[in-house]
């Protein structure tokens, strides 16, 4: 355990019977945790039911949390198996690249959250959504772990359970196929 | 080198440009996962509170079980001393010496205050020879103080085998005095047969037991009325 790590000292009171505690580590995740599962899962309903079963997996297993590694680790190496549980419940094959009418799908199913959402969301933004739609689901969840939960490559290579140079050269396979997408819109390095 | 192992392409313009739309469950799922997770600590909490005292109940229930049954019905309730002192009357060795006691003449009280305490318990004799009734041997007049603690002794010995009489054990073995004397057959209902208790008499008499010789055949002609003038008739 990192000695600064606070989410999991909070997790620790949380298991000792502290409600407040889980109350903080849940106001710290929650946002980047539904953002991984939303553009894993794509489908809102099963983003939902995901999120909810990865919740409720942590508070099922507090007692025998033990803080080897960082809270967040933990948090998305469960979150991670919740989406592979959902992919083989939904008999989606695990290494199947996205068709593109999926990926236009969900562009849309973005796009058209309200027009609010719709106005605020840019051109470039939709199209790196699709994009990461179309992405094998390997390369996609490392990109989503690295940018949305913030997890280093080693880390990942641990959730996934790969070896830390695969996990960075999927991240490297994943962010350069999204500049191809994104073209001139794409991030410079 | 470290950055770029940690850190190999930048995160913040690809959060920048997925922004932030979906970026927070409805808050019905917060109520939710929330409520879900104040749940669960508490039922720890409630069986924390009712298992002690349910324990401390249990085993005081236990206890109180445990005493009624050694000390109810049909359970022995306690050891008594009589039922100590009896089998070790029957076991102790007959042959055991007394050892001899020669006090000074004027420890008279300290004598007595000690020698009860020296006094191995009673032994039981195991031959008709050791039944008999010891020769009076007279006392050395030169320790008056040992006659007194003698007595002493004697009374508390004659104490003890009073209680030891009372037991099963030792009126078993009172029963068996008697018959090695020839009186009465073990259970003491039957007389045993003239001819042998008739030599027994004799043998106490050629012992020197005159008495006890006298006594035998009172009892004799008591228990076969007639058999002896018939047998053995005596000038009168």
């Amino acid at each position: 355990m990192e000695a600064g790590d606070a989410d999991a000292q909070l997790m620790l009171r949380y298991a000792a019977g502290d409600a407040r505690a889980f109350d903080a580590l849940y106001a710290s995740h929650r946002s980047g945790l539904w953002r991984f599962i939303r553009r894993s899962v794509r489908d809102l309903a099963a983003t939902d039911d995901v999120f909810q079963e990865c919740w409720s997996r942590v508070i099922a297993n507090r007692e025998r949390y033990q803080p080897t590694a960082r809270f967040a680790t933990w948090l998305y190496r469960i979150a991670h198996n919740c989406c592979m549980d959902h992919w083989r419940k939904s008999g989606r094959r695990g290494r199947r690249e996205t068709s593109d009418d999926d990926a236009v799908a969900a562009a849309a199913d973005e796009a058209a959250t309200g027009p609010l959402d719709a106005l605020q969301s840019a051109e470039a933004g939709t199209r790196l959504v699709a994009a990461l739609a179309r992405l094998p689901e390997e390369q996609r969840a490392v990109f989503l772990l690295y940018v949305e939960g913030g997890l280093s490559v080693a880390e990942i290579g641990e959730v996934t359970g790969v070896n830390p140079e695969t996990a960075k050269s999927r991240l490297r396979y994943a962010v350069a196929r999204l500049k191809e997408t994104l073209g001139a819109d794409a991030p410079a390095d | 080198m470290a950055q770029d192992e940690e850190q190999p392409i930048a995160r913040e313009p690809w959060q920048r440009l997925l922004g932030e739309r979906d970026a927070a469950p409805p808050e019905t799922t917060d109520a939710r996962i929330r409520a879900a997770a104040r749940r669960a600590p508490a039922p720890r909490t409630r069986a924390a509170r009712w298992w002690l005292p349910a324990s401390l109940a249990a085993s005081f229930l236990l206890a109180v079980m445990l005493v009624q049954w050694q000390f109810g019905e049909g359970q022995p309730a306690l050891v008594t001393e009589s039922d100590v002192v009896a089998p070790m009357i029957l076991t102790a060795p007959a042959s055991a010496p007394e050892p001899a006691i020669d006090l000074p003449a004027g420890d008279t009280a300290e004598a007595s205050a000690v020698l009860p305490l020296q006094r191995s318990p009673v032994v039981a004799p195991e031959t008709a020879q050791e039944y008999a009734p010891a020769p009076q041997v007279a006392p050395p007049p030169a320790l008056p103080a040992t006659e007194s603690a003698r007595e002493r002794e004697e009374a508390a010995l004659m104490d003890s085998s009073a209680e030891a009489r009372q037991s099963a054990p030792a009126r078993a073995v009172a029963s068996r005095e008697l018959g090695n004397l020839g009186a009465l057959s073990k259970s003491g209902a039957e007389p045993q047969p003239p001819d042998e208790w008739y030599a027994r008499i004799e043998a106490l008499r050629v012992a020197g037991h005159d008495a006890e010789a006298d006594a035998e055949l009172a009892r004799l002609e008591a228990a076969w009325p007639g058999w002896l003038e018939k047998n053995h008739p005596q000038p009168r």
